[in-house]
């Protein structure tokens, strides 16, 4: 690792104290722009394989500060999180619980450290809690998120009646295909002691014959009130609005091979398009082809490190940190 | 699991650093929040993925220990989470050593003799086993789920990386045959859930079978097998008490924690009080 490694503690806003690692570089970028790494889910501050161990290494070596830490409740962090399923965890993320702990970690970086600007990052839900608090702070000047999801997981919500077309064809093509492949003995193994979800399979089966039967259906134009009935998470697009909005960059990356990019692509930019379009210069996407959700494969997880690295450096050389402060700082003037 | 009574933090825990030759190991000193028992546990973390799914369970623990007058260090093993290092510069050797620098920190930290236990879980409660062997301090070992056939869990390991290769490409590129060569012949990686593995971890795992041969470890032994209510005690499992001269198998109703489940496991109540009445009864 470049630059110094040392383990911190600080306390949010209920008094949990909350463990993170703070990472200075041998040789710090002028801007005095901090990275903060989100946790994502449950994966603590290392992230899945280790990923914000290696972001971080590389994020140093442009210069950049960077604090990552376990929110309450997570990894060695204080306080407790009460549900008893991953899916109603990842939910109430998905609607912003740990913003309170974000903007705890910029108050506790600008007392300690002096950091006043940041740009945050995250996998899946890191990402989510960094668009929040974006939305929130303006002391967030860019959010850099990985596999964001736009939608809200929970035990009860039934997601195979939400999945997209592209979704619904993979899932469908691999069940066929298994019941062609001997080495899917596993898999019949499943179906035949009732272990399989029968629901779903039919309804994946079913689904072409029954989209021929019924008459097609508009597009649903940006919150309209079909999206209720979706499983669409209803503050996306107005954080999203909000930073873009207020002259702050948004970079995604995305892995080819994810559900989380479809719903994107489906859930948000097909509903939001005209609006997107006139934000179009203050944000970015990038698809990482064939990757999946957690980018394992070392190919996928170079290609999304070289992807940010190269956002942030272009982002640091076009002086775009400098404008957006300036732009920010203009904003506060004009306020009453 | 909502019946669970609140784990609190104990009232000193401590992050920190420690150094093993080279490279420097990540830890968490937990300091006894009651009159010290005298003891102290160094907690061994399974492997890779695992260990992430396994880690509030296994902080909520050390919190229920320090809560009864026990010290824990809980520490990252060289290229696993806070710890420098690669994860594939990792191998049995180097995690071995890595349990007998955290002993030597835990005894110098707490000021005092300690007697020391070993906790591991699933492939860390393998380590446990080999490290009782090699450290003569330790004088107590409670083994939650221990891997007894490693090349068994190797191969399991492999197989993840079938599960990605499929998922993805829709074909097996790679068999398992095609993987170890790859390892042992052109020096590769095998990549396990974004973790590479090299040959040397593969090999060395792969000879592990505690369930052979007499355990030097004359101490107090705890083996916990966790699954569904009413499942008998698995053969490997009776083999490795065996194994040890004065070892205790306790059977617990919990979920495969160490894994992705439906279920948020936090705690592990069943698993927290058997070990806790057996930890107190020794």
């Amino acid at each position: 690792m470049i630059g110094d490694v040392t383990p911190v503690t600080f306390c949010n806003k209920a008094g949990a104290r909350l463990f993170g690692m703070f990472h200075q570089p041998a040789d710090p970028c002028k801007s005095g722009v901090a990275i903060l790494l989100l946790s994502p889910g449950v994966k603590m501050r290392v992230a899945p394989h280790r990923l914000y161990v290696k972001m971080t290494e590389r994020f140093v070596s442009l210069g950049y500060p960077v604090l990552r830490f376990d929110f309450h409740g997570l990894g060695d962090s204080e306080g407790e999180v009460h549900e008893e399923y991953l899916a109603d965890l990842y939910g109430a993320i998905q609607v912003g619980r740990y913003i309170d702990d974000t903007i705890a970690a910029m108050d506790w970086m600008q007392q300690a450290y002096g950091t006043s600007q940041f740009i945050v990052s995250g996998l899946c839900g890191g990402a989510i809690t960094g668009l929040f608090a974006g939305a929130r702070d303006p002391r967030i000047i860019c959010l850099l998120g990985l596999a964001i999801p736009v939608i809200i997981d929970g035990s009860r919500i039934d997601f195979t009646k939400y999945m997209t077309d592209i979704q619904s064809k993979g899932m469908r093509d691999d069940y066929l295909r298994k019941l062609w492949t001997l080495g899917a003995w596993r898999s019949w193994a499943r179906f035949l002691t009732f272990q399989s979800d029968y629901k779903l399979i039919a309804r994946l089966l079913l689904k072409p014959v029954l989209a021929r039967l019924k008459p097609v259906k508009q597009a649903s134009p940006a919150s309209s009130p079909s999206e209720e009935a979706d499983n669409t998470n209803p503050y996306f697009a107005p954080a999203f609005r909000q930073m873009v909005s207020t002259s702050r960059y948004v970079y995604l990356v995305f892995a080819g091979m994810d559900r989380l990019y479809y719903e994107f692509e489906k859930k948000f930019v097909e509903r939001n398009r005209a609006e997107l379009e006139s934000y179009a210069s203050w944000y970015e996407i990038h698809v990482t082809k064939d990757a999946n959700h957690i980018f394992s494969f070392r190919e996928w997880e170079e290609d999304m490190l070289d992807q940010c690295s190269r956002w942030l450096r272009r982002l640091s050389s076009s002086g775009a940190e400098a404008s957006v402060r300036s732009e920010l700082e203009a904003r506060r003037c004009d306020q009453p | 699991m909502d019946a669970i009574p609140e784990i609190k933090a104990s009232a000193i825990e401590t992050p920190m650093f420690f150094e093993n030759g080279s490279y420097r190991l990540f830890g968490v000193l937990h300091e006894p929040a009651a009159a010290p028992s005298g003891w102290g546990w160094v907690f061994c973390h399974p492997f890779a993925e695992e260990k992430l799914w396994a880690q509030r369970v296994y902080v909520s623990f050390a919190r229920m220990l320090a809560a009864r007058g026990a010290w824990v260090l809980r520490f990252d093993a060289m290229g696993n989470g806070d710890s420098q290092g690669q994860f594939s510069d990792s191998s049995v050797d180097t995690m071995l050593s890595d349990i007998g620098c955290a002993i030597k920190m835990l005894e110098r930290s707490s000021g005092i003799s300690l007697s020391v236990g070993l906790l591991g879980l699933r492939f860390g409660a393998t380590l446990a086993v080999l490290a009782a062997e090699r450290y003569p301090t330790v004088g107590k070992l409670i083994l939650w789920e221990p891997i007894i056939d490693g090349g068994k869990y190797m191969q399991e390991l492999l197989r993840v990386n079938l599960t990605t290769q499929t998922a993805i490409y829709k074909e097996i590129r790679h068999n398992r045959e095609a993987l170890v060569r790859m390892m042992r012949e052109e020096g590769h990686t095998v990549n396990v859930d974004g973790y590479e593995m090299t040959y040397p971890c593969y090999e060395q795992a792969s000879a592990v079978k505690l369930n052979e041969g007499v355990k030097r470890f004359s101490g107090p032994c705890l083996i916990v097998q966790m699954g569904r209510s009413g499942q008998p005690i698995r053969s490997e499992v009776k083999a490795l008490q065996e194994t040890y001269r004065s070892a205790d198998i306790r059977e617990v109703v919990e979920e495969p924690f160490w894994k992705e489940i439906k279920q948020w496991y936090r705690t592990a109540p069943n698993l927290f009080e058997a070990t806790s009445a057996w930890v107190e009864g020794r």
